[in-house]
C-alpha cells in the first residue's frame, strides 16, 4: 500500500479521484520492469545498497512520485532481516566494553580489539564486524522478494492510489443492486471481513444502501481503521452490482466525492481469495467449537435477514440441544453509539434470539460502553467458545 | 528487452538529461561532504587522544556520521534507532566510567543525565545545530567546580565556518 504522501489525486468541481497511470504506456512498463529487476538483483544485499541503487535510478526526474510509489509497492514485497546468527546488541556490549580499556582506539589497534571480542564471543572477527551494526535498517539484508511483472505492478499501483484516497474518507455510501442471495452475501462478507462500521437499509427485493463510516470520522484507532477500509476496496471490486460514493476530506477546498462502480474497469482488483475468506474470529471459533460446544451446534450463517427496512447479516448460527437457534453477529469496529443503534434496529426484528459479539480491540472510541444487555458479549482479543455458549444459554433460559 | 539492457539505457539517457546532470551534481556534492567527514574524523582522533581519560560526548547531526564514529573508535552510538533499553544501558556505563565516549545524534534532553561528561565535541554538519551546542553547553556546566571543554569542529572555507562564527559570537557563549 502507498503512504499518504505518495497519493496523487485529480479534482474537478465536487469530484475527486486517484491519478492513475496508463498501464499500456511502454516507457512506464519499461521503468516498472527496471525497478523490479533492481530489487530482485539485490537479494542477499543490504537495504542501504538497494536504496542507493533505487535512488540512483529515480534521480531527479519529474515523475518522482510515481516512481517512489512503484518502489513502495515493491518494498512491500520484500523481507529484510539481520544477517548472521550473532545478536547485534550482545556484540556491541562485548566490543565497546572491551574497547574502553584501549580508549581512544587507534586505527592500528582496532582490528585487535575486534579480534579479542570475537574470541570472547566464540565467533569469527568478520562476523562480529558485520553484526556490530547489523540491526540498523540500512544494514539489514534482503532475504525475500516476491517477484511481480511490469503490467501487474502498474495495475497494483492504480489500485493502491484508489486505496490511498480512502484513507481520507469521511464516509462511504454503497448502493447494492438487487441480486442473488449469494451476491449480497459476498458484499456483506467483504464489509464484515474488514470490520467496517456500517448500517444497512433496504430489502433483498429492492437492493440495499450501506452507509460505512470512514477513517476521518473516527476519534480513536482511525489509522488502523483506514487501512481496513483501504484493503476492503479490492474485496469490493471483486463483487458485482454495486456503486459507491466516498466523501473525501480535502482541507483546502471542502469535501469532494470519489465515485466508483462495479462496471468500472480502470481499477482492477488483485483479490483472489474471496470464497474462502471469513473473519479471523469466525475461523477460530469454528475450529475450537467441537471441544466446548456442550450440545450446542455452531455453523456459519448464509442468511441475509430483512428487519423492517434494515438488513441483519449474522455470521453464525447456534443451535441449542432442543433445536432452538440463536443468530450471532460478530461486529467489527464499533463504538457504544453504533452498538446501541444496532441493538435498536435488531430489537424490532421477528427472527428470534440474537447475540452481538464485540471486541475491546476494535472499540473505535475512547468512551467505554455502559451496562450491556444480555445479548451483547464483550470480549478482549479472542472470543472464548464457552463465553459465547453461556450467553446463548442465558438468553434461551 | 532484458532488465540489464534497461538499466544501461537509463545510465546513458541520464547523462544527456537535465535530471541526470542534477543526479551527477548531487553525487559530487555528497562526495565533497564525505571528504569533509574524513577531515572531521582526523580532528576527532586528535581531540580524543588529548583527553584519553575524560568522559567525552561526541555530537553530530548526521546519523551516518554517528555510526562512522562508533565503528571507527568502537564507542557506543545513540540515535533514534537505538533501542531505549540499550540507550539507558550505555548511559549507565558511561556515567560509571566503563565506557569513556558516546557518539550521538540525539538531542540529549529527555531527562538524560551525564554529569560525568567533561568533554563535548560537536562535529558540525548541514542543518541547524545551534540548539544542540547550547544544550551540550548546559550539560557540561551542570556539575559545580567542574572544568569542561567544548570543541566545535568545522570544515574550513564552507558555510559551516560562517555559521559557527555567528554562533560563537552569540550571547550564550560570552
Amino acid at each position: 500500500m502507498l503512504t499518504s504522501d505518495l497519493a496523487l489525486t485529480w479534482r474537478r468541481g465536487r469530484s475527486i479521484g486517484p491519478r492513475l497511470v496508463d498501464t499500456g504506456d511502454r516507457s512506464l512498463l519499461a521503468v516498472a520492469a527496471d525497478l523490479a529487476a533492481i530489487v530482485a538483483g539485490h537479494r542477499g544485499r543490504t537495504r542501504g545498497a538497494l536504496d542507493a541503487a533505487l535512488d540512483g535510478y529515480v534521480g531527479a526526474g519529474t515523475d518522482y512520485k510515481v516512481l517512489r510509489g512503484l518502489i513502495k509497492l515493491l518494498d512491500d514485497r520484500c523481507e529484510f532481516s539481520v544477517a548472521g546468527s550473532l545478536v547485534p546488541t550482545d556484540v556491541r556490549r562485548a566490543v565497546f566494553l572491551a574497547a574502553a580499556a584501549r580508549h581512544p582506539v587507534a586505527a592500528e589497534s582496532r582490528g585487535g580489539v575486534i579480534a579479542a571480542a570475537a574470541r570472547g564471543l566464540g565467533a569469527r572477527a568478520e562476523d562480529v564486524e558485520r553484526a556490530l551494526f547489523g540491526d540498523l535498517a540500512q544494514n539489514e539484508v534482503l532475504v525475500e522478494f516476491e517477484p511481480i511483472g511490469p503490467a501487474e505492478l502498474l495495475e497494483s499501483y492504480n489500485l493502491a492510489q484508489a486505496q490511498a484516497l480512502l484513507y481520507r474518507a469521511v464516509r462511504m455510501t454503497l448502493s447494492i443492486e438487487p441480486q442473488s442471495a449469494e451476491g449480497y452475501r459476498k458484499i456483506f462478507g467483504a464489509i464484515k471481513t474488514y470490520r467496517l462500521i456500517h448500517t444497512v437499509a433496504g430489502s433483498s427485493r429492492d437492493g440495499y444502501v450501506v452507509s460505512l463510516d470512514g477513517p476521518v470520522s473516527m476519534f480513536h484507532r482511525s489509522q488502523k481503521y483506514g487501512i481496513q477500509m483501504a484493503v476492503f476496496l479490492p474485496a469490493l471490486l471483486a463483487c458485482d452490482g454495486w456503486s459507491m460514493e466516498a466523501e473525501i476530506e480535502v482541507k483546502a477546498r471542502g469535501p469532494a466525492f470519489f465515485m466508483l462502480t462495479s462496471r468500472d474497469r480502470t481499477i482492477k482488483s488483485d483479490y483472489v481469495r474471496f470464497a474462502a475468506d471469513r473473519g479471523p474470529f469466525v475461523e477460530k471459533l469454528l475450529a475450537a467449537w467441537p471441544q466446548h460446544g456442550a450440545g450446542f451446534e455452531l455453523a456459519e450463517s448464509r442468511e441475509v435477514l430483512d428487519v423492517g427496512g434494515e438488513a441483519f447479516v449474522p455470521d453464525l448460527v447456534l443451535t441449542a440441544p432442543d433445536g432452538r437457534s440463536v443468530w450471532v453477529e460478530l461486529l467489527g469496529f464499533w463504538t457504544p453509539k453504533t452498538l446501541e443503534a444496532r441493538l435498536r434496529a435488531l430489537g424490532g426484528g421477528e427472527f428470534g434470539a440474537f447475540l452481538l459479539a464485540v471486541s475491546e480491540d476494535f472499540l473505535a472510541s475512547r468512551d467505554r460502553p455502559g451496562d450491556l444487555p444480555p445479548n451483547v458479549v464483550l470480549f478482549k482479543s479472542s472470543l472464548d467458545p464457552r463465553t459465547l455458549r453461556a450467553a446463548a444459554e442465558r438468553l434461551l433460559a | 528487452m532484458s532488465a540489464a539492457d534497461g538499466w544501461q539505457r537509463f545510465v546513458i539517457a541520464s547523462a544527456r538529461s537535465e535530471a541526470g546532470r542534477r543526479a551527477m551534481f548531487a553525487y559530487r556534492e555528497s562526495k565533497r561532504i564525505a571528504l569533509g567527514g574524513d577531515a572531521k574524523m582526523r580532528a576527532l582522533e586528535h581531540i580524543l587522544a588529548r583527553h584519553p581519560a575524560e568522559r567525552t560526548i561526541v555530537f553530530t547531526a548526521e546519523n551516518e556520521m554517528v555510526y562512522r564514529i562508533a565503528d571507527r573508535f568502537l564507542v557506543p552510538a545513540i540515535t533514534h534507532e537505538t533501542p531505549v533499553k540499550e540507550r539507558r544501558e550505555w548511559l549507565e556505563h558511561f556515567n560509571a566510567g566503563r565506557v569513556l565516549a558516546i557518539a550521538t545524534s540525539k538531542v540529549l534532553n529527555e531527562g538524560v543525565n551525564i554529569p560525568e561528561a567533561s568533554v563535548a565535541v560537536v562535529l558540525s554538519g548541514s542543518g541547524s545545530i545551534r540548539e544542540h551546542v547550547q544544550r551540550l553547553g548546559r550539560i557540561l556546566r551542570k556539575a559545580e567546580g567542574k572544568e569542561a571543554v567544548l570543541y566545535e569542529v568545522v570544515t574550513a572555507e564552507t558555510t559551516e565556518e560562517y555559521i559557527s562564527n555567528r554562533r560563537t559570537n552569540a550571547d550564550q557563549f560570552r
